[in-house]
């Protein structure tokens, strides 16, 4: 049988009530006491008992869970959590909890991620474009530089072309951490034809490759990460930059730090963009496009309603050292159902 | 894949911790380096015990154990070692390992199966007990490793060294990382906790630096760098590289008439110590044996004579009544301040001397709070020294020094347990007491930050001089933990 819920405010009236009773009793013993029907001073500790157990209702029953209760909402205000708005054991009131579950249902987490999931389309390729069409002019732009032997622009326009083609055509959400680091080295090497080799990326993988390539991941997780570490740290630095994505499991997560030895960030930069990470608002997606750590925000919000809050980013970053990022994912090996 | 022991996830418990994301792996040694002290207590019971947390979550084993929903109050089994040892002195090592311990209920005690048992586990270690010895007659090192074995034996998830190089002597840190290697690769976890990068870099696998209640940089093997770290620690570097403060010791002392003399020195673990020191020059008496510290402090303290030999300040063995000298115990905070005397009595407490009819006078009283102000801002005005920070407690200490003006200062270990910008706070009073012509001896059993203010270091072996190493020469000494003085910018 469903247990029913309890509400504070019913625990309140029954409080009161109790209350309301134990006065009685004690004015009715004090009558009692006068009139001479009872005796001996043994009697006086009963309404102290009763005051007692009065109290321990009011901090046990009452206290203790409001407390929990304002603190869960205090999280909800400041952004914290999503989840558990709902989750409360100790609802204030019928009505209370009636707009908690409404406004759950607002907060959907199906929209949100369609929404998010549009919104890391549009900053990967910052124009609505026709797909098709932008496949063939590069595949035609690819076969006119071969002929010409021109091999630096072939490989570059197919190496934007199968760009292209893993951002804008699959749909899944989850793909395997090889296809985006594939997807990332694809854009890294587009970078390198801008950069040279003023830049290099290490991939670093502690256990076996094989099986850690096979877990899935949300899908433009780890390039707009690196596209981040290329424009705002290692496009400013005068030395050789070098980006590092380090991959790790653990029993229940699978871990990638992504570093660079960049610029790295100004504290206040930096404390907004941890402030944005650990809140949950979709606020970012008003902002201007070009606002830098947009797309930080974008991912980790993607990963928090596709594992839950457990997941997500962290960063941290120290001028003239660079800026490490790390994702925390669940370890998943699955079909390509959409999550 | 690896197995994670213990993790934090977003831990926040304002105002002392902020979004603590750390995690520690089965089999290694992990290092946190506190670059303040903010939130290190706090971070420290949270691994300990399961208290109420703002936000986070907290995993142990990959089992939830605490979060800002439900906080069982339940401990985890985390062994902290820290100079305040758990075991029990009047107890034999057989009942400190296998008898104080969760979950024994024996009733009959076989000495024989105990004994057996320890000497199997002692066996690979490089320490030899006998059977019954009581604790209290163990080394520190010794303690140490019984900790360890104990740690092992009640199965605990992680080891927390907590500033192990503040009680421990060089000598024994070097033995202790062979210990840690054995017990790492029997599957233990630690997580090193120390104020110096030099000290976690030798230890530890990857580290984690926090400042201010947050963890700023999770430095991994190739990020192990003094370069990488240079960034941590400049307002350090440039605070020590400052060519006035670097010229003030680099003047050479003429060795005419020492202030302080030692010759031929015998007390307890003190053999035929011999050495001197100038007036206005600060030495460090290094003892990385950890055997005569705490000797020469009683003997400084004129509380003990010496079994042969003499030690002279300025012509006279040291007295407890003499008012020139100051003596700065290790953690003086906890032992030369009253807390339940007011601030300003606290900093006036030895300076009457110094001071003509200064508690007849309130108005000269007045005028040097006036003068104190800036330093300590609304706080000089306490009634009590209950919310002051360890930083400020510090202050008051040397300030009072400083308001006394001895003219011979011994301090053990003043760099222990504090971190980096108490550290450059004090190494600031130390110039001081170097500009004022205060002769300054510094005893330390590590090096810590103590090179900074020295004009010469005296290595002590088996209880007497083994080598005396100039400013210019203080690069020779290879030790663990410790900043060497750099060049002046000029």
């Amino acid at each position: 049988m469903a247990r029913r819920t309890q509400y504070l405010d019913e625990r309140m009236a029954l409080w009161m009530m109790f209350l309301f009773m134990q006065l009685v009793a004690v004015f009715c013993m004090a009558l009692f006491y006068q009139t001479g029907r009872i005796q001996g001073l043994l009697w006086l500790l009963a309404p102290l008992l009763l005051m007692i157990t009065s109290g321990l209702l009011l901090y046990y029953w009452i206290f203790i869970p409001y407390k929990r209760t304002r603190h869960i909402l205090q999280l909800f205000a400041s952004g914290y959590t999503f989840e558990n708005i709902v989750d409360k054991r100790l609802p204030l009131n019928r009505e209370m909890k009636e707009v908690e579950t409404t406004l759950h249902t607002l907060l959907n987490t199906d929209q949100i991620m369609n929404a998010s999931k549009r919104q890391a389309q549009f900053l990967a390729l910052q124009n609505q474009i026709n797909p098709h069409f932008l496949y063939n002019t590069l595949e035609g732009i690819r076969s006119e530089a071969l002929l010409a032997g021109l091999d630096t622009v072939a490989s570059m326009t197919e190496a934007l072309s199968t760009f292209f083609r893993y951002t804008i055509s699959n749909v899944e959400n989850l793909v395997t951490l090889e296809q985006e680091l594939e997807n990332t080295r694809n854009y890294f090497c587009i970078q390198q034809f801008r950069f040279g080799n003023r830049i290099a990326l290490e991939v670093v993988i502690d256990d076996d490759k094989s099986e850690v390539l096979s877990y899935r991941i949300p899908k433009l997780t780890l390039q707009p990460i690196v596209e981040n570490c290329i424009i705002h740290g290692l496009e400013c630095r005068v030395e050789q930059g070098m980006l590092r994505i380090h991959i790790e499991i653990t029993q229940s997560r699978l871990l990638v730090t992504v570093s660079d030895n960049g610029v790295g960030m100004e504290e206040s930069v930096l404390s907004k963009m941890n402030h944005s990470l650990s809140v949950r608002s979709f606020d970012y997606m008003k902002r201007d496009e070009d606002h830098e750590g947009i797309a930080l925000v974008n991912v980790n919000n993607r990963i928090k309603l596709l594992f839950g809050e457990r997941y997500g980013i962290t960063v941290t970053s120290q001028i003239g050292v660079g800026t490490d990022v790390l994702i925390s994912l669940p370890r998943t090996i699955g079909s390509e159902d959409r999550v | 894949m690896k197995h994670e022991v213990f993790r934090l996830e977003q831990v926040s418990l304002p105002p002392y911790l902020f979004d603590i994301n750390l995690h520690l792996y089965k089999s290694e040694i992990v290092g946190l380096i506190g670059l303040n002290a903010l939130g290190i207590e706090q971070l420290l019971t949270i691994f300990m015990r399961n208290i109420p947390i703002h936000y986070g979550h907290v995993y142990c084993n990959d089992i939830l154990v605490n979060d800002y929903l439900s906080s069982s109050h339940t401990q985890n089994r985390v062994t902290v070692i820290q100079r305040d040892s758990t075991l029990i002195d009047t107890m034999t090592v057989e009942e400190n390992l296998f008898v104080l311990r969760k979950g024994f209920r024996g009733h009959l005690i076989n000495q024989k199966i105990l004994s057996n048992q320890m000497c199997e586990l002692l066996e690979p270690l490089p320490v030899k007990i006998s059977k019954r010895t009581l604790v209290g007659d163990l080394t520190l090192f010794e303690k140490l490793v019984i900790e360890f074995v104990k740690a092992s034996i009640s199965k605990a998830d992680l080891i927390i060294l907590h500033e192990v190089s503040n009680f421990v002597s060089e000598i024994d840190l070097a033995k202790l990382e062979s210990v840690m290697q054995y017990f790492k690769e029997r599957g233990m976890t630690f997580l090193y906790l120390c104020n110096h990068h030099q000290e976690a870099f030798r230890f530890c696998s990857r580290c984690y630096l926090m400042q201010e209640g947050r963890i700023i940089k999770h430095l991994f093997p190739y990020q192990m760098t003094n370069e990488v770290i240079a960034h941590y620690s400049n307002v350090f570097d440039q605070s020590m590289e400052l060519s006035q403060r670097q010229s003030q010791y680099e003047r050479l002392q003429k060795l005419e008439n020492p202030y302080l003399e030692c010759k031929n020195l015998w007390y307890e673990h003190v053999h035929d110590l011999s050495f001197s020191i100038q007036k206005g020059e600060t030495v460090v008496l290094l003892d990385s044996e950890n055997l005569c510290i705490n000797d020469l402090f009683t003997l400084f303290q004129g509380t003990a004579l010496p079994e042969s030999g003499t030690l002279t300040l300025a012509g006279k063995p040291p007295s407890k009544d003499n008012r020139s000298i100051s003596l700065i115990a290790a953690k003086p905070y906890e032992s030369l301040l009253f807390p339940q005397m007011s601030v300003i009595d606290n900093l006036y407490f030895t300076s009457d001397e110094k001071i003509r009819h200064l508690w007849l006078r309130p108005k000269r009283r007045k005028a040097i709070a006036k003068e104190l102000e800036p330093l300590f801002g609304k706080d000089l005005y306490k009634r009590s020294l209950d919310d002051l920070s360890q930083e400020k407690l510090h202050t008051i200490v040397y300030q009072r020094i400083l308001m006394q003006h001895p003219s011979f200062v011994c301090a053990v270990q003043p760099f222990a347990s504090v971190d980096m910008f108490q550290r450059i706070q004090l190494i600031h009073y130390y110039d001081d007491f170097k500009k004022k012509g205060i002769t300054c001896l510094i005893l330390a059993v590590s090096l810590s930050d103590t090179l900074q203010v020295a004009d010469r270091l005296v290595i002590l072996k088996g209880g007497k001089i083994d080598r005396i190493l100039t400013r210019n020469e203080f690069s020779k000494y290879g030790g663990i933990v410790g900043s060497i003085p750099a060049k002046p910018k000029e």
